[in-house]
C-alpha cells in the first residue's frame, strides 16, 4: 500500500518568503505610523494649551466685563521665592473702575535633574545652574516641577483665588510674560489700550503659544466701551 | 482520472473583489483626508481672543448708534446690504511681509461713530481696531440665508477673500430674522494672528474669524 502523502501545509521557502514580504510591509509602514504618532501627540499637546487658554481668558475676560473695565495695570511683578531662582511667582494686578481689583499670578516651580546623582534636588553644581534656569533647559524634571496660574477676584467683596495647573508636559513651561499699557502722555503712538501677554514655549512644539493675550481699552480714557 | 481541485478562487473574482475594495477604500480616504486640512482652518474660526475682541466692536457700534443721531454713512452700510447680503464696514491695509506695518484707519471710523463734543468715540474706533488687529469688518443681517444665497456674486469678490467666504460657509443659517436679544444685524470680523516664524505652517499670518449679533 503506498503512503499517501500529506498535501496540507507550507514548504519552507514559502514560509520563509512569506516572512520577508511581511517584513517589508512592517518596514515600510513603520515611518508612516511614527509620523502620524509624533503628530497626534502634538495634535494632544496643542490641544491641551487650547484648552487651558480658554479657560484662563474666558475667566480674566469676564471679571472685566463684570466690573466695567481696567482702568490701570501694575505689573508684571517678578518675585524670587528661592535663592537660586527656580520658584518664581509673576503678578499682575488689575485696577478696575468699580474701584475693586483682581491678581493674575503666574507660578513657575521648575525643579532640575542633577546629572551626577540622578536625583531630584533644589541644590545643584554650579555648571548646571544656569542650565536649569534657562528657558531653553532640557533637564527639568517635569513630574517634579509645577506651573499654574492664580486668579485672585474681589468682585463679591472678599479675596476668592482661582488655581489653574498647567498639565505637566514634557518641558512646557511659561515665559514672555508682559504687560504693555499704552496709555499716558509720555507713550509713544498711545492708543489708551492694556495688553496682557504671557505666552508658552516647549521645545517639541517649536512654536511658542500664547496663553493670554488679552486686549483692552483703558476705560478712564475710554469711559463709553463697555 | 484527475480530480480537480475545487478550492480557491478564479482569477475574474479576485480582480473583481480588489477592484470594489480598492474604490471602497478611494472613496473613503478622499472624503477623510480634507477633514484634516478644514481642522486646521477651524481651529482659527470663533476663538477665545477674537470672540471678547468682536464684542468690544460690537459694543462700539451699538454705543454710536445710542449717542441719539442717524450716521448716514452707517445708514448707507445697512440699505446697501439688501442688494448683496452684505456690507463691508471697515478694512485695513497691511503690509503682509511684517505684521508690525499694520496702520491705524482715521476714513472709516468716521463713517462709523458720531463726531460728539467731549466723546471721543472715534478715536476709540481707530484705537481698538488697531490694537485687536482686525483687518475686516463686515455687516449682514442676522439671517445669513441670502448672504449664503448670494456669496458666489462677482461683486462681492472685491470686498471679500477666499478665507473669509469659507468661513461663511461654516456659519449656520441662523433662521430667526431676530433672536430673543433683538439683534437683527450681524458682524464678521476677520483678524490678523502675529504668529512665530518657527511656526510648521508655511504661511507667517494666520487669520480668525467671529461673528455676533449687533442691534442697529
Amino acid at each position: 500500500m503506498k503512503n499517501k502523502l500529506n498535501n496540507k501545509g507550507l514548504t519552507v521557502i514559502e514560509i520563509l518568503l512569506c516572512f520577508a514580504l511581511v517584513s517589508v510591509i512592517v518596514i515600510s509602514m513603520m515611518n508612516v505610523v511614527n509620523t502620524y504618532k509624533n503628530k497626534e501627540e502634538i495634535e494632544s499637546y496643542k490641544n491641551t494649551i487650547k484648552t487651558y487658554k480658554n479657560t484662563i481668558t474666558k475667566a480674566i475676560n469676564d471679571d472685566i466685563l463684570t466690573n466695567k473695565g481696567v482702568v490701570s495695570v501694575i505689573g508684571p511683578e517678578e518675585k524670587k521665592n528661592d535663592t537660586y531662582g527656580y520658584d518664581t511667582e509673576t503678578t499682575i494686578t488689575l485696577n478696575y473702575k468699580s474701584e475693586k481689583r483682581s491678581i493674575i499670578s503666574i507660578h513657575s516651580k521648575s525643579r532640575c535633574y542633577n546629572k551626577e546623582k540622578n536625583t531630584t534636588t533644589n541644590k545643584i553644581e554650579q555648571e548646571t545652574d544656569q542650565e536649569c534656569n534657562s528657558q531653553n533647559s532640557s533637564n527639568i524634571d517635569t513630574k517634579n516641577s509645577e506651573y499654574y496660574i492664580e486668579f485672585t477676584t474681589n468682585t463679591s467683596g472678599s479675596d476668592v483665588v482661582e488655581k489653574f495647573p498647567l498639565k505637566k508636559i514634557y518641558n512646557l513651561r511659561f515665559n514672555d510674560i508682559e504687560v504693555t499699557n499704552k496709555t499716558g502722555d509720555n507713550v509713544i503712538n498711545a492708543t489708551n489700550f492694556i495688553i496682557i501677554h504671557v505666552g508658552l514655549t516647549q521645545t517639541d512644539l517649536k512654536t511658542k503659544y500664547d496663553v493670554l493675550n488679552i486686549v483692552t481699552p483703558n476705560v478712564d480714557i475710554y469711559p463709553y466701551a463697555f | 482520472m484527475l480530480k480537480l481541485n475545487k478550492k480557491g478562487f478564479a482569477l475574474v473574482e479576485t480582480l473583481i473583489v480588489s477592484v470594489v475594495v480598492m474604490t471602497i477604500f478611494t472613496i473613503l480616504y478622499t472624503n477623510f483626508y480634507p477633514m484634516m486640512g478644514e481642522y486646521s482652518k477651524r481651529e482659527n474660526y470663533d476663538d477665545i481672543d477674537s470672540i471678547y475682541n468682536t464684542y468690544l466692536i460690537k459694543t462700539l457700534l451699538e454705543n454710536s448708534k445710542s449717542k441719539g443721531f442717524e450716521f448716514a454713512a452707517m445708514k448707507n452700510n445697512i440699505d446697501s446690504i439688501d442688494s448683496n447680503g452684505i456690507n463691508r464696514i471697515f478694512h485695513a491695509d497691511f503690509d503682509k511681509d511684517s505684521i508690525n506695518s499694520f496702520k491705524k484707519d482715521t476714513e472709516y471710523c468716521k463713517n462709523l461713530t458720531p463726531n460728539l463734543e467731549g466723546e471721543n468715540l472715534t478715536n476709540y474706533c481707530i484705537n481698538l481696531l488697531f490694537e485687536t488687529k482686525a483687518i475686516n469688518v463686515y455687516l449682514t443681517k442676522y439671517n445669513l440665508t441670502s448672504l449664503k444665497r448670494n456669496i458666489s456674486k462677482p461683486e462681492l469678490k472685491l470686498i471679500m477673500d477666499e478665507y473669509t467666504k469659507d468661513y461663511i460657509d461654516t456659519l449656520p443659517y441662523y433662521s430667526k430674522v431676530e433672536n430673543s436679544n433683538g439683534y437683527t444685524y450681524r458682524i464678521i470680523v476677520e483678524y490678523v494672528k502675529e504668529i512665530n516664524k518657527e511656526s510648521e505652517k508655511s504661511r507667517e499670518e494666520i487669520y480668525s474669524f467671529s461673528t455676533m449679533g449687533v442691534e442697529l
